[in-house]
């Protein structure tokens, strides 16, 4: 295939595997819910843990949040190759026309989007069980240029750049565990240990967009994020290819 | 945390310690004989 | 192996080197405890790289380095998933036994046994890292497959180091920063020297024993079915 088919050839492929992954996902619903209530589940046990003293959890909820995304992302990568590996779709997959790369995009893609949704949705109740509110003003400082952000638009940008941070290289490691024995423990052993940078920039973006940054240290823990997520997409793109093929 | 100042002298010196030295001497050797005797234990034996 | 017989040399030489007594300086006698824990951090480190360098090696397309250079050769005939493998499992016990070194070390000096000086805590996170890739490893049983899925997560692993260095030391500038010993005194530098030739000579000493063990089994795995039940224990 000649460049100028390719980049759109590849896109259309990553696309078509979005939405065919994302129409699962709509159809087994329960999932997801399942996923969003473990998380809940998870933000309680932070909370009863941590005690019932809202100054400490005020001070940890960029932490806990995270921990519970970043917890339940464990479950939600497995499944997201299991479904795959029990009507062994991922042969008929690889042997389809579509790319090994497109079938990464498309993977990471819809892996980042519900965490994503995940994300957005626990953060209220994260909001309700610490009372919290959003920081009016963020300054972001970025090296050209420095603009205002809403304490809710900092919020988002660290939401989805983390949820990315996360997809990436999950994505990868579950499609090697899926097909390694104690997947269950190799998964997490394997991820956790790679995103601690990425956890702990999304976890002090977060608290300083919720409690505000008088230092001005946003624009910085949110280019660690960025940097990461551009190198493991990078890798990731790059490596996939590999993982799948035979 | 220790209360020497970064730029220390002679005066303000740790005096002994030596309980750390040993420990730390001895975990070297031992894991060190350990380690090999784990690689001899698996190496490769020849078919007969 | 005559490797052997140098390295008992050469370690117990370092050894009586500090019986030696190299003068102490702000810490004492504590100080010594220095010449084994660097070099075994060192060394661990030394491994990370060589599984890096092994990992990207095997996914790319064969060099045929003999082709360049005649005694490259030699190059060319090693197996680099099993000297990924071994540089991975060595580098992991000497990064180990370095880091519990350092907290052994941190007790006396700074009163603690652990704090999160950004050295001590991407080293950790390292170590834990490559148990992982040793996990993994060990839950692949296709050879083939444990191969390339070991070289991709050697690479990742490896391309995160810069990262995770960067964003620890940023996390923990917020808090207090660790005074470091300088090494200034001449006798301690050789010392420190000598056991570091000791510690790369038993590195080199444990990695072809481990490399051999990899790759004898990795021969049994690959070989014709015929073969491998004739040769199987």
């Amino acid at each position: 295939m000649s460049a100028s088919t390719r980049i759109p050839g590849l896109l259309r492929a990553t696309w078509l595997l979005v939405r065919k992954d994302l129409l699962l996902e709509w159809r087994t619903r329960a999932r997801a819910n399942a996923l969003f209530f473990f998380a809940l589940a998870t933000l309680l046990l932070f909370s009863f843990a941590l005690g019932p003293d809202t100054t400490i959890l005020r001070r940890a909820a960029g932490g806990t949040l995270w921990l519970a995304i970043l917890l339940a992302s464990v479950l939600a990568l497995g499944e997201s190759f299991r479904v795959e590996q029990e009507n062994a779709a991922l042969d008929g997959l690889r042997l389809a026309p579509a790319d090994p790369q497109a079938l990464f995009l498309a993977k990471a893609l819809a892996n980042g989007m519900l965490l994503l949704l995940l994300g957005v949705a626990l953060l209220p109740v994260l909001g309700a069980l610490a009372g919290l509110t959003l920081a009016p003003r963020i300054v972001m400082t970025l090296p050209v240029l420095t603009f205002p952000l809403s304490g809710l638009g900092a919020m988002a940008l660290v939401l989805v750049l983390g949820c990315l941070a996360i997809a990436a290289p999950g994505t990868i490691y579950a499609a090697i565990a899926s097909n390694a024995r104690a997947r269950d423990v190799l998964l997490p052993l394997l991820l956790f240990p790679l995103l601690i940078p990425a956890l702990v920039a999304a976890a002090k973006a977060t608290s300083l967009a919720l409690e505000g940054d008088p230092m001005l240290q946003f624009g910085s823990w949110l280019g660690l994020l960025a940097s990461f997520d551009l190198i493991y997409w990078s890798l990731g793109f790059a490596l996939f290819p590999l993982v799948v093929e035979d | 945390m220790s209360s020497l100042p970064l730029f220390a002298t002679a005066a303000g010196r740790i005096q002994g310690g030596w309980e750390f030295v040993w420990a730390a001497y001895g975990l070297t050797w031992a894991a060190l004989t350990l380690y090999a005797a784990s690689l001899w234990a698996r190496r490769p034996r020849k078919e007969p | 192996m005559l490797s052997v017989l140098a390295l008992l040399l050469l370690v117990s030489g370092a050894w009586l080197g500090l019986a030696w007594a190299p003068p102490e300086r702000e810490m004492g006698d504590v100080q010594r405890i220095m010449y084994v824990h660097l070099p075994a951090v060192w060394m661990g480190l030394l491994g990370v790289t060589l599984n890096f360098i092994c990992s990207v090696v095997y996914l790319l397309p064969p060099l045929h380095l003999g082709k360049l250079i005649g005694p490259l050769r030699v190059l060319d005939e090693l197996d680099a998933d099993a000297l990924a493998e071994a540089s991975a499992e060595v580098g992991l016990f000497f990064g180990t036994l370095g880091l519990l070194l350092g907290s052994i070390w941190g007790r006396p000096t700074w009163g603690v046994f652990w704090t999160w000086d950004p050295r001590l805590t991407s080293m950790a996170i390292l170590l834990v890292a490559y148990a992982g890739y040793l996990a993994l490893r060990r839950f692949v049983d296709d050879a083939e497959r444990r191969a390339a899925w070991s070289a991709v997560v050697g690479i990742i692993i490896a391309v995160d180091i810069p990262i995770i260095w960067f964003s620890v030391r940023w996390w923990n500038s917020l808090h207090q920063v660790q005074s470091s010993p300088r090494t200034v005194d001449p006798a301690m530098v050789l010392v420190l020297r000598w056991n570091a030739i000791a510690f790369l000579l038993l590195w080199l000493v444990f990695l072809s024993s481990r490399y051999v063990i990899a790759k004898s089994r990795r021969e049994r795995e690959l070989a014709p079915p015929a073969l491998a039940s004739e040769g199987a224990r």
